[in-house]
C-alpha cells in the first residue's frame, strides 16, 4: 500500500521507510525484514496469523516490549527494536 | 461503572448489524472491537474479494450499505475501538483495556444483555519448521498481500479450504511469484463436494468461484492434490519446503516427498470460532465432529444457554458474512425484545426471513468445513522436534514425555509442560493437543479443551490492578 504519507521508522537503529496506514509488521516486511524476534530458546520468529492472535510479531516498540506489531500502526520516528527473549528464564511448570 | 441496555464484542458484519438494529430500536448500545477500524476481516478498509471480480462488487455494495444503515444511529451507539475485552464478569460486566497504547478512562462496561460476535481464526497443524518466519496463516498472507506488500520471492500454498483460492488470486495479481498448490484434499473429494456445494449457494457466489479457478488455471500454477507440505527448512527464515502425497486418510506416502525451492508458505485448513469469551462467560459449547471445531450451544435466536447471553457470526458457526449479518440482526432483536424494547410479535415477524435465509448459509458452512476438516494421517508429518506449542516451545518430545508420565488430559498436559500457558492462550496447539495424546495411547478418549482463565488476552498488571 504505497498511496498514504510516506516517513521514516527506526528498525534497531536503522532507518527504514512506511507508509501512513501501514502497520509496523507491514514496514518490515516491505524492507524486507522478516525477523521479529527471538524466543527463549533462540528460535526467530516472525509474522504468523497477522491478525493480532498468535503475538509472534511482538517487538519493542518505543520502549515497550510485546507490542504486536501486525496491529500496530508504524507513525513517523517510531523506534522499533527486535525483541529478544534468549535471556528470559523459562519458568517452571508445576511438576518442577 | 458505565451502563448500557446491550454490549456487543465484535465489530465485524454481525456486531455492526446487531448495533444497528438495536439502536434503531432505541436501545442503548456499546461496541467493542480490537481494531482500528469497524468491518472485521471482509468488511475492514482493505476488503476481501479480488479488484473488479463479481464478489468484489456483491461485497462492496453489502458493505457499503451495512455502513450507511450504522452510520445513521452510530451517535446512539458507544463505540470503543482498539479496545480488547480481558474478562467478563457475571456474565455482565465486561473488562476492557486499550489495545493502542492510549490511557483510556473507561475500563469496565455493564450491560443487561450481552452479544459476542468476534469472529474466526485459523485451524493449523503443526509441521516439522513451522515456526520459521516465512511460514503464514493463509489469512495473515492474505491480508498482507491485500495491501499489496510481498513479504517473499516465491510463494507455496498448503493445507485445505476456500481461502487458498481467494490468496492464489490476490498473489497473482499482486505479480508475485507462486509456485505450487499444494492441497490436501483428493479429486475424489473434491468432486464428492461438488453437488452439494452448487445446491447450496448462490449463483454468483458459484461464478466468482470458477472466476478464480479460471484464473490459477491460465497461470499454469502447479496445483498438487492428494498434497501436503511436510517440513520446511531455514536456518532464520524459510528457504525451501516438502511436500509429500498423502493417501485418502492423509497418511504421507513414503518416497513421494518432493522438494519445492520457495521462500514463503502459507497455510491452514479453514477457519474455526473463536469460543474464548463464551467459555469465559461459562456458556455450554460442544465439539461438533461433522465440522471439526467446538461451538458454543444457542437456540434458534441464537441466545446461550446463559439468559441473555448471545452469540452470532463466524464465532459460532464458519459461514461467511450473508449469515454473520442475519444472525447479528436475529440475536439484538431478540435482545431488544428481552429489554421490553419490542414487542414479541413484531420479533417473530422480522426474525422469520432472517431465520429461513440462516437455514441456507448452514447448509453452505458446513460443506466447507468437511473439504477442509483435517484427516488423522496429517499428524504422521510430526517428528519429536516439532514444535506444537508455539508460545511456550513445546515440542512434541516433550508431549510423548508427559503422556509416558501419565498425561491423558489437556490440563494435565498443560501443567505438566506449559502447552497452553503461552501469549496465545492455547488457540493453536489446543487445536491438536486431543490428537496427539490419543495418537500416543493408541485410545479415544474423552475430548478435553483448555480451562478458560483471564486475561482472556495478555494485559499489563496496571489493568489487573484495575488502574
Amino acid at each position: 500500500m504505497n498511496g498514504g504519507e510516506k516517513f521514516e521508522i527506526e528498525v534497531d537503529g536503522k532507518t527504514i521507510l512506511a507508509y501512513s496506514g501501514q502497520t509496523i509488521a507491514e514496514a518490515l516486511l516491505s524492507s524486507g525484514l522478516r525477523v521479529l524476534r527471538v524466543t527463549r530458546k533462540h528460535a526467530p520468529r516472525g509474522v504468523y496469523c497477522g491478525m493480532g492472535i498468535c503475538y509472534e510479531c511482538r517487538m519493542m516498540v518505543n520502549g515497550m516490549p510485546n507490542v504486536r506489531t501486525c496491529v500496530t500502526l508504524a507513525t513517523p520516528g517510531c523506534k522499533v527494536i527486535t525483541q529478544d527473549d534468549s535471556d528470559i528464564k523459562s519458568p517452571k511448570t508445576v511438576f518442577e | 461503572m458505565r451502563e448500557v441496555e446491550l454490549i456487543i464484542i465484535g465489530g465485524g458484519p454481525a456486531g455492526i448489524t446487531a448495533a444497528t438494529e438495536a439502536a434503531r430500536i432505541g436501545a442503548s448500545v456499546a461496541l467493542i472491537d480490537e481494531n482500528e477500524n469497524l468491518g472485521g476481516k471482509v468488511f475492514g478498509p482493505t476488503g476481501n474479494a479480488i479488484k473488479g471480480s463479481v464478489s468484489d462488487k456483491i461485497e462492496k455494495d453489502i458493505r457499503n450499505q451495512l455502513l450507511k444503515d450504522f452510520n445513521r444511529v452510530r451517535d446512539k451507539i458507544s463505540v470503543f475501538l482498539n479496545t480488547a475485552v480481558w474478562d467478563i464478569v457475571d456474565q455482565r460486566i465486561v473488562s476492557l483495556y486499550p489495545t493502542d497504547g492510549s490511557d483510556k478512562q473507561i475500563n469496565r462496561i455493564k450491560g443487561a444483555k450481552l452479544i459476542i460476535s468476534i469472529g474466526a481464526f485459523e485451524k493449523a497443524i503443526p509441521f516439522p519448521g513451522w515456526t520459521l518466519p516465512g511460514v503464514f496463516s493463509v489469512g495473515g498472507l492474505n491480508t498482507l498481500v491485500k495491501k499489496k506488500i510481498l513479504p517473499g520471492e516465491r510463494f507455496l500454498l498448503a493445507g485445505a479450504g476456500p481461502l487458498q483460492l481467494v490468496l492464489a488470486n490476490h498473489l497473482i495479481n499482486a505479480g508475485a511469484n507462486l509456485s505450487a498448490i499444494v492441497y490436501a484434499a483428493s479429486l475424489r473429494d473434491i468432486t464428492a463436494s461438488a453437488f452439494p456445494l452448487f445446491a447450496s449457494i448462490d449463483s454468483l457466489k458459484l461464478r466468482s468461484g470458477f472466476d478464480y479457478l479460471r484464473n490459477i488455471k491460465r497461470h499454469n500454477i502447479p496445483i498438487y492434490r492428494s498434497h501436503i507440505i511436510s517440513k520446511v527448512y531455514g536456518t532464520s527464515e524459510v528457504e525451501k519446503a516438502e511436500i509429500v502425497k498423502v493417501d485418502e486418510s492423509w497418511n504421507p506416502i513414503r518416497g513421494t516427498e518432493k522438494e519445492i525451492s520457495v521462500d514463503s508458505v502459507a497455510y491452514g485448513f479453514g477457519l474455526i470460532p473463536c469460543t474464548e469469551l463464551t467459555r469465559l462467560c461459562g456458556c455450554k459449547h460442544i465439539y461438533d465432529e461433522r465440522l471439526g471445531y467446538w461451538r458454543v450451544v444457542l437456540n434458534e435466536k441464537r441466545e446461550t444457554n446463559i439468559p441473555g447471553v448471545f452469540a452470532a457470526g463466524d464465532g459460532l458457526t464458519i459461514k461467511g458474512y450473508s449469515a454473520a449479518i442475519e444472525e447479528g440482526r436475529v440475536a439484538a432483536l431478540e435482545a431488544c425484545t428481552q429489554l421490553d424494547r419490542v414487542g414479541r410479535s413484531e420479533t417473530d415477524r422480522l426474525l422469520r426471513p432472517a431465520l429461513r435465509k440462516l437455514k441456507r448459509f448452514n447448509r453452505f458452512g458446513q460443506i466447507m468445513d468437511a473439504i477442509s476438516r483435517p484427516r488423522p494421517g496429517i499428524f504422521n508429518i510430526l517428528t519429536d522436534d516439532t514444535v506444537v506449542c508455539r508460545c511456550e516451545e513445546v515440542t512434541m518430545q516433550d508431549v510423548i514425555s508427559a503422556v509416558a508420565d501419565g498425561a491423558r488430559d489437556v490440563n494435565d498436559i498443560k501443567r505438566r509442560t506449559r502447552l497452553g500457558m503461552g501469549h496465545c492462550q492455547g488457540r493453536f496447539c489446543g487445536q491438536v493437543i486431543n490428537e496427539l495424546i490419543w495418537r500416543l495411547t493408541d485410545v479415544r478418549g474423552q475430548r478435553g479443551i483448555f480451562t478458560p482463565r483471564i486475561p482472556a488476552k495478555p494485559v499489563p498488571f496496571g489493568c489487573l490492578a484495575g488502574e
